[in-house]
């Protein structure tokens, strides 16, 4: 019997997006997260006195130059090296990018599996054979799987690869093969990367994407971390997720519908992160926050947003440790008023409603507002508007018709708020 | 929707109270009035209330608990649906209906205010006095913007150019194009600059293994330097054993030969020394002799002086016993007298004490006696004064602290009586400053003379008149400059040519038409014989009006602009007119309303004073007036003052007289001073108090003196006592001495003295005698240990005394002892010397031995090499080598510190990824700033060009209705309002005064502004109404401040209004509601 841990997507050194600092956030707790929850991983396989480990890619970002990154790695190698544990590493679409995998040299305990072609590793300790082939570079569109030796050795034998499998959501298509394919080669266990959500695709044979090991955005959400593998009798017996992230992403939704005043919700918003926290067990939860309903108080929240999201940003703070980092606040709350017998009022209210609405179809003519919206974008630089993996939902582009669209709902509850509710006190 | 009745059941102040607000035919004007704290307030909130709910937090419980809150009203709807709905306190339907009908109503109503939320109806259907000024002072701000106006008031908001002001600054503050200070651009700036020290600063993996090289071959280049030096110590520290070797070896030869010349020295010396052994064997007999030497000489020279003194007192004991006679010699005798001599010294000076003492005693009696006798006899002359001593002072001293008490009241007295007279002086002056000479206070405060703020009133009234008049004067004026200028215009027309009408023509046309028909009728009939030369006739004429006609119309087509200018001109003349008759009207009725506020005036006097003037006369006046009443109060109060004073100094001059002189009448004048009476009080008191006191002191002396007197009598009779038993004691003791009783003391004692001395001497005398014959013998004894010495020793002087012979043995015996000291100094010295020889050899031997040993390690070692010259320049050039070694040593050690430092910095640190996810906060910061500028940004351009739009399509029929609006409500001043061009081309508002003159926004007085505002938002509202089931507009005391002519007109304009809709006016203004009561049946009033 023996173990090893199946681990990917590290992303090493890759900061979490979307954190906007404010007074007393906590800073420190987020400090470095994917390194730390790297040590976690190699914390557990010297806990576990796992037999290897296996790493399936992205173990670095591509466009990331410091190569203190690569020391850091392979400090924690030796500390696995000093325990007898031998790590296998195939680089992903992003290691093939970095200029840190061409240069660092590697202890001895991590074997780097060529891009060429397969390669395979034997462990005799363990009867364990390792077939792997890392990316050549960025994108890589064949079916490297394809090339993978047929399993005919008759000891346990492992499949390490990057790839997107026959296409996940979010992720590009690299390295494209079938579940068919992959059992087509009769190993034991395929120990794949590059998807972030963790997914066990099959258990005959066992075909697991552990997930990333660092949730980087708010899209990441819930338990991130390992997959420890246990084989008996050459057979894998169980596969247990560690989760051992340090930041742990999550999506608070909170209904106000039901309330009569915005000082209401703050006990809500208070149950609904204390909930969080208890379920992020211990970890700091960066959380996106989401007011929902149609609601009496919706006029007074978008009247003055600012306001309440220091309100709630300071509960989050009183929560005390491990704490909890509101990445965002979203108010996607609606009074209960009836905007479509509002917009058929033959009247300034009603021309201005029906001019907004016009807007979500028509061609946005905004005069010297786009000039300036055109000049603004003109000054954003690119990399700062680009991101990575930058979703519908937080992408930013002052220019594009449809982000503009999107924001009308917020310009329509700014003008009625200030036109009819009265002075905005933020 | 109206409602028709409004059911406070449980709200606010109110319970059960029913306000019946209108019928579905009766008028819409409705006016609320309620004086402060009737509840017009919590009505209006129970409007909202039956509308859209009662508030979770009601401030309307003062009455009744939160959840009994009821508001209830029967309601009209445009179709003539009608029916009571119920709205009550809670969370979920809360408003019911009765019935069928009543369910309906409450569908309908709920429509209503879905189509209608709440913060809408406050604005479109909400108007109150703030936002009527508010209104008028955005119009003035934006200065008459007309599409502004226009959205504002169809929104009913005042704050719109705020409201565009306050996005464009917020939207600023984070973007401008060009801008560098703003958020995002700052933000953008610190973003770039940290993603530039990210990138500068990444370690390089090429800089990390340059670094690594350094660090090895540094510390490769340090350890073959540290095998150098090594190596050099080594060779340096054999030579340096070479030379010490070499240098211990000369170095023991030397002493070697040293020692063997120490020996002989020492040798010979010793033999040099002569030793006495005899001498020395009696060391110490001679040494004791030569100490007892010093008391052998001090007896030979004392023992003649010694028996000499025995001589000397067996003679005075000769003599002694001669002088005492027989009887003495008795020793045992002797001393028993000795013996008793104590007692009786003791005795003689207790005589001289006794007798003492009592002499003392006897003087302090007689002083005693005589201090006694003169004190009697002092007391006994006070007698006289004693009647006068026992005068008691206290009652003056009572009456003096009561009369202190009361201060100055003499000198306050006199200021107050000079208050009193400067103020009725004043009072005086004023009086007749105020043409009241004659008047008494009684009188004057007894008129019912009208209050400052009514005299105010009137002048108000009195100057709004004047000021009325004056604006009637001048609209007189102008009109009769207008009607002069069109006049005379006509009369330029008239003077052109005579002016055609289109009624002339038309008058033509008529007669024209009329011949025809008679020439058409003369036509169809048969001509009668006769009638030729008639239809002849009627033929001419009517070609000479169709003549007539023809040039008439021609006439007025080539004049057509004449013919308009003399129309619009006579039309002109025909409304000046008309409005000079209505002024002159308005003159009459202004003049009625004069006389009857000169009369309403006039009557709030009292006739007593005659005519009372003009008002603004007469409010400094009265205010004067009011300050002689509060002067006559001041006089009044220092008057009493002043007597309440007077009386209560007089009982105290009267309290002091009585303490004064006892038993005379205290009566005196009320104005007789205090403080003469005070100091005549406190002499007397001073005086009484003096004799008192010395009365007490002279009779405790005397106490004293006679205390004193018994005191030494009784220590006179103790003395005296105790001389006597004194004498029985002296006798006794002198019969023991064998003496006469009388013997005097002094011979007593000298009895004794002289047995004390033959005592003495006799004991003396022994003693002497055993002294000398101890010097004897010490000497005999000294003579004897001396010759037995001289004997064994020195026999050869013997022949010598005692003391030379003793001399001689000592200083035999120091040269013996000299002589042995220096035998034995001598034999250490040779040993000394004998051991530092066989040293020397030793370390020769040693010497030669390292030597040899290192010689034989370094074979190749040449004698040369063991040359201490060559050795010691060896030695420099190692040391030489091995400073310069460790110098360089150091450098490398210095430098493999720092590369080693540097390497550590590449120790796989997160600084990078610590500042990348700085600047990702960066980035998270930006965007939202940029999505929150971008809604900004839309909605002030959605906002400008919505307002633009409203304006181009609303203009027309909102500024026609708005300007008979306002023409209304100025009474005619302002006939209309128009749009006009501003410089920057934007439409403005204007007013057309009555003269047609243009007038803009900011020359109209406030009031007029209010008024403008009033317009457009009426204008606004009644094409809603066109449009849409209207809601009742909700009016508070928005009339506060306008005048009555105003007001009167304003409630014109919303009964008229309140034909079409239902118009509740809420006011604490009771002249509002008698001025809508001039509007008869076309307004309803109802009280709180």
């Amino acid at each position: 019997m023996f173990r090893f841990l199946h681990a990917a997507d590290i992303h090493l050194d890759s900061p979490l997006q979307g954190l906007e600092r404010y007074p007393d956030a906590p800073v420190e707790a987020v400090r470095a997260a994917p390194r730390r929850a790297f040590e976690a991983l190699v914390d557990l396989a010297l806990e576990e006195r796992v037999a290897f480990v296996l790493l399936a890619g992205d173990l670095y970002d591509g466009d990331w130059k410091d190569y203190n990154t690569g020391l850091f790695f392979v400090a924690q190698m030796r500390r696995l090296a000093d325990a007898g544990i031998p790590v296998q590493l195939v680089s992903g679409n992003h290691d093939a990018a970095s200029q840190i995998t061409k240069r660092l040299s590697l202890p001895p305990n991590v074997a780097h599996y060529a891009s060429r072609r397969p390669e395979t590793t034997l462990l005799a300790d363990y009867d364990v054979a390792i077939h792997g082939q890392s990316f050549a570079g960025r994108r890589v569109s064949e079916d490297l799987a394809a090339g993978f030796p047929q399993g005919d050795s008759g000891c346990f034998e492992i499949g390490l690869l990057h790839t997107s499998l026959d296409g996940r959501p979010g992720h590009a298509p690299y390295a494209p093969c079938t579940v068919e394919g992959l059992r087509s080669k009769g190993y034991a266990y395929w120990a794949l990367g590059h998807v972030h959500q963790r997914e066990i695709v099959s258990r005959d044979p066992w075909i697991v994407f552990p997930g990333n090991l660092q949730g980087r955005h708010a899209r990441e959400t819930g338990g991130k971390g390992a997959s420890l593998v246990r084989v008996e009798h050459g057979r894998v017996v169980d596969v247990v997720q560690h989760d051992l992230d340090v930041v742990r992403w999550a999506r608070v939704e909170v209904d106000v519908s039901a309330l009569e005043h915005p000082d209401d919700a703050l006990s809500r918003v208070r149950d609904a992160l204390s909930a969080a926290v208890a379920e992020a067990d211990g970890r700091l939860v960066a959380a996106r926050l989401t007011l929902r309903g149609a609601t009496p108080i919706h006029d007074a929240l978008v009247r003055a947003p600012e306001r309440w999201i220091h309100e709630y940003r300071s509960l989050a703070i009183d929560l005390g440790e491990p704490g909890v980092w509101l990445e965002r606040v979203d108010f996607a709350t609606r009074d209960r008023r009836d905007f479509d017998a509002l917009r058929d009022r033959d009247d300034a209210l009603g021309g201005l409603l029906r001019r907004i609405d016009r807007l979500q179809t028509a061609s946005l003519e905004f005069g010297r507002a786009g000039e300036e919206l055109e000049e603004l974008k003109r000054k954003l630089p690119a990399q700062l508007l680009g991101g990575i993996d930058v979703s519908d939902e937080d992408r930013c582009d002052p220019t594009d018709p449809a982000w503009l669209r999107a924001r009308l709902p917020a310009v329509q509850d700014l003008l009625w708020s200030r036109l009819l509710e009265g002075e905005d006190p933020a | 929707m109206r409602i028709v009745e409004l059911k406070l059941e449980a709200f606010g102040p109110f319970s059960d109270r029913v306000l019946a607000l209108g019928g579905a035919a009766d008028p819409g004007l409705c006016v609320i009035y309620g004086p402060n704290e009737a509840g017009k307030s919590s009505a209006l909130r129970a409007i909202r209330g039956l509308l859209y709910g009662i508030p979770q937090q009601s401030e309307d419980n003062f009455v009744h608990r939160h959840q009994d809150l009821r508001v209830a009203a029967r309601l009209c709807f445009q179709d003539g649906l009608t029916a009571e709905v119920v709205r009550r306190k809670g969370n979920k339907q809360t408003l019911v209906g009765q019935g069928e009908a009543g369910a309906l109503a409450v569908e309908r109503l709920q429509a209503l205010t879905q189509a209608v939320p709440e913060t809408v109806f406050s604005h479109f259907y909400g108007l109150d006095h703030q936002v009527l000024v508010e209104g008028s002072r955005s119009l003035l701000e934006d200065g008459g913007e007309l599409g502004r106006a226009l959205f504002g008031a169809g929104l009913g908001i005042v704050h719109l150019r705020q409201l565009i002001e306050t996005l464009e600054g917020e939207a600023q503050a984070l973007f401008v194009p060009r801008g560098q200070k703003q958020r995002i651009p700052a933000m953008i700036t610190e973003w770039k600059e940290l993603q530039r020290v990210i990138r500068d600063s990444a370690l390089d993996p090429s800089r990390f293994e340059e670094q690594s090289k350094v660090v090895e071959g540094l510390a490769g280049r340090l350890a073959w330097l540290e095998g150098a030096i090594e190596a050099t110590r080594a060779d340096l520290s054999r030579c340096r054993r070479l030379k010490d070797a070499r240098q211990a070896l000369a170095r023991a030869d030397e002493e070697r030969g040293d020692a063997h010349a120490r020996i002989a020295r020492e040798i010979e010396r010793e033999t040099a020394l002569v030793l006495l052994p005899s001498i020395l064997a009696s060391l110490e007999p001679i040494e004791s002799l030569h100490q007892a030497l010093g008391a052998y000489r001090e007896t030979r020279d004392q023992l003649p002086r010694r028996e000499e003194v025995v001589t000397m007192i067996a003679a005075e004991i000769a003599s002694l016993s001669t002088s005492l006679g027989t009887g003495w010699d008795a020793e045992p005798v002797l001393r028993r007298i000795v013996e008793r001599s104590r007692r009786v010294r003791e005795l003689v000076a207790d005589a001289a004490r006794f007798e003492d003492r009592l002499g003392k005693e006897l003087e302090s009696e007689r002083e005693a006696r005589a201090v006694v006798a003169r004190l009697t006899r002092e007391n006994g002359e006070g007698e006289g004064r004693k009647a006068e001593a026992t005068l008691d002072p206290e009652p003056i001293a009572r009456a003096l602290s009561r009369a202190q008490k009361l201060g100055p009241i003499d000198a306050q007295i006199e200021e107050r009586r000079g208050q009193h007279q400067a103020l009725k002086q004043e009072c005086a002056r004023t009086e007749a400053q105020l043409s009241l000479a004659g008047w008494t206070a009684d009188r004057l405060e007894a008129l019912a003379l009208p209050p400052v703020s009514l005299i105010q009133l009137h002048a108000k009234r009195f100057a709004e008149h004047a000021g009325e008049r004056a604006r009637l004067v001048e609209r007189r004026r102008v009109l009769v400059e207008d009607r002069i200028s069109t006049g005379e215009e006509l009369g330029r027309l008239r003077g052109e040519g005579s002016l055609l009408s289109e009624a002339e023509l038309e008058a033509e046309r008529r007669e024209r038409d009329q011949l025809w028909r008679s020439v058409r009728e003369g036509l169809l009939e048969p001509m009668a014989s006769g009638e030729r030369a008639s239809r002849q006739a009627l033929g001419t004429r009517y070609e000479d009006r169709v003549r007539a006609a023809d040039q008439l119309a021609d006439r007025l087509r080539s004049e057509a602009d004449r013919v308009a200018r003399g129309a619009a001109l006579f039309a002109q003349a025909a409304r000046l007119d008309a409005v000079a008759a209505e002024l002159e009207r308005e003159a009459v009725r202004h003049e009625e309303a004069w006389r009857a506020l000169d009369s309403d005036w006039r009557a709030i006097w009292p006739e007593a004073l005659g005519g009372p003037g003009a008002p603004e006369s007469r409010i400094e006046w009265r205010e004067r007036v009011d300050g002689l009443f509060a002067l006559y109060a001041r006089s009044r109060e220092l008057d009493l003052a002043w007597v309440r004073q007077r009386a209560t100094r007089s009982v105290a001059v009267r309290g002091i007289r009585e303490a004064l002189c006892p038993g005379e009448s205290a009566e005196g004048s009320v104005d007789e001073g205090l403080e003469g009476w005070i100091e005549r009080a406190e002499l007397e008191l001073g005086r009484r108090t003096a004799e008192r006191t010395r009365a007490r002191e002279q009779a405790q002396l005397r106490a004293q003196a006679e205390v004193q007197l018994e005191r030494y009598v009784h220590g006179r009779e103790h003395a005296e006592a105790q001389l006597e038993n004194w004498r029985v004691s002296w006798t006794a003791e002198v019969a023991g001495l064998s003496l006469p009783a009388d013997t005097a003391p002094r011979d007593v004692e000298a009895h004794l003295d002289t047995l004390q001395r033959l005592l003495d001497r006799r004991s003396k005398l022994v003693d002497a005698r055993l002294r000398v014959e101890k010097m004897n013998a010490d000497a005999e004894r000294f003579e004897f240990e001396c010759g037995r010495l001289v004997a064994s020793c020195l026999p050869e002087i013997l022949d010598f005394a005692a003391e030379p012979a003793a001399l001689r043995l000592k200083r035999e015996l120091d040269h013996a002892r000299d002589q042995a000291t220096r035998a034995n100094a001598l034999q250490l010295s040779l040993a000394e010397a004998r051991d530092q020889l066989e040293a020397a050899e030793r370390r020769q031997v040693a010497c030669v031995e390292d030597l040899r040993t290192l010689v034989g390690a370094a074979s190749e070692t040449s004698d040369e090499e063991l040359d201490l010259d060559r050795l010691a320049a060896r030695i420099g050039t190692l040391e030489e080598r091995l400073v310069q070694q460790g110098d360089e040593r150091t450098s490398i050690f210095g430098e493999l510190s720092l590369q080693r430092s540097a390497l550590e910095t590449m120790d796989g640190n997160a600084k990078q990824a610590e500042l990348a996810e700085q600047a990702e906060a960066q980035r998270a910061q930006v965007l939202g700033d940029v999505r929150r500028y971008a809604e900004l940004a839309i909605a002030r351009q959605i906002l400008e060009q919505e307002i633009d739009a409203y304006r181009r399509a609303n203009q027309g029929p909102l500024l026609e209705h708005a300007g008979r609006l306002f023409g209304e409500l100025t009474r005619g001043a302002y006939p209309t309002v128009l749009s006009d061009a501003g410089d920057d081309g934007k439409a403005r508002l204007v007013a057309l005064s009555a003269s047609q003159r243009e007038v803009a926004v900011e020359a109209l007085s406030s009031g007029t502004r209010d008024q403008l505002f009033l317009a457009l938002r009426l204008a606004t509202l009644a094409a809603s109404i066109e449009r849409s089931e209207p809601m009742p507009l909700i009016a508070d005391d928005i009339l506060i401040e306008f005048d009555d002519e105003r007001t009167q007109a304003t409630l014109e304009v919303l009964a008229r209004f309140g034909e079409r809709t239902q118009i509740l006016l809420f006011s604490h203004h009771r002249h509002v509601a008698d001025l809508a009561g001039s509007l008869g049946d076309r307004a309803r009033i109802v009280s709180l």
